[in-house]
């Protein structure tokens, strides 16, 4: 599915075709002819678009007649059901960037992209590579969060841990603004 | 084991990340303006604090 944003006015509006200035966003299913018709449309070379499908791709960036090339990897929640399989997973996006698009291609759906969509409206259209700062941006912040997530688990199951000790009572398990993922507890004998 | 395997599967995507937002700031691959240059190297800041944050330490 290839969908096509634009900002006129601070408002996102979607396109038929990929205007000048246009984010390209590519999202599963993931067809060889959309990748066709977008590879000519946007005088791109194909090899670009396939790199992202593939799970195992590692970050990198490649230039090719003046179009640019980033894949980044971003944090997703696991869909598995296998009780030993990770709760979260990460998964490579291409960025690509052209004289006039910025192109992102995703063989997952990602929260980072959906929040690049959500605050698209605010980003200046002439520019592109604030586009792209901005995407890493909402990587980054979307690795934070996951972390957040990740850590407030780890402490539910060390207070659940801990209450199993009958001599002992927790008292408190606030996180220490000055100390990110430090989390202090006060555990008293009775 | 699932937190575990998740922190490994982040570990290795944010070095991986940050390794590249670096090569980005050294080549200047984007050719960013100097403001564009500081939101870099702050987004790099911030990976790499996330990379030092103590959920990355094993506990016993």
């Amino acid at each position: 599915m290839i969908q096509n944003f634009k900002n006129i006015d601070h408002k996102i509006v979607s396109t038929d075709k990929p205007d000048i200035g246009a984010w390209v966003n590519v999202l599963p299913p993931l067809k060889q002819e959309e990748f066709s018709e977008l590879s000519t449309g946007l005088d791109i070379s194909l090899d670009f678009p396939a790199d992202s499908l593939d799970m195992d791709e590692s970050c990198c960036i490649e230039e090719e007649d003046n179009v640019k090339l980033i894949v980044i990897k971003t944090p997703t929640e696991n869909n598995s059901i296998s009780e030993s399989d990770a709760y979260y997973i990460t998964i490579p996006i291409s960025i690509i960037l052209t004289h006039n698009h910025i192109l992102t291609i995703n063989s997952f759906e990602n929260g980072a992209i959906k929040k690049f969509l959500n605050t698209f409206q605010n980003r200046p259209p002439d520019n592109l590579k604030r586009m792209v700062l901005k995407i890493f941006e909402k990587i980054t912040q979307t690795y934070m969060e996951s972390l957040k997530k990740i850590n407030q688990r780890r402490n539910l199951i060390e207070q659940k841990t801990l209450c199993f000790q009958p001599e002992r009572t927790i008292t408190g398990a606030d996180e220490n603004p000055e100390e990110p993922g430090i989390f202090r507890y006060s555990i008293t004998q009775q | 084991m699932k937190i575990q395997k998740s922190l490994v599967y982040f570990v290795i995507a944010l070095r991986s990340n940050e390794k590249m937002l670096m090569k980005i700031a050294r080549t200047n691959f984007l050719v960013l303006k100097e403001q564009e240059k500081e939101i870099l190297e702050d987004l790099i800041v911030d990976i790499s604090r996330a990379l030092k944050w103590r959920i990355f330490i094993p506990t016993n």
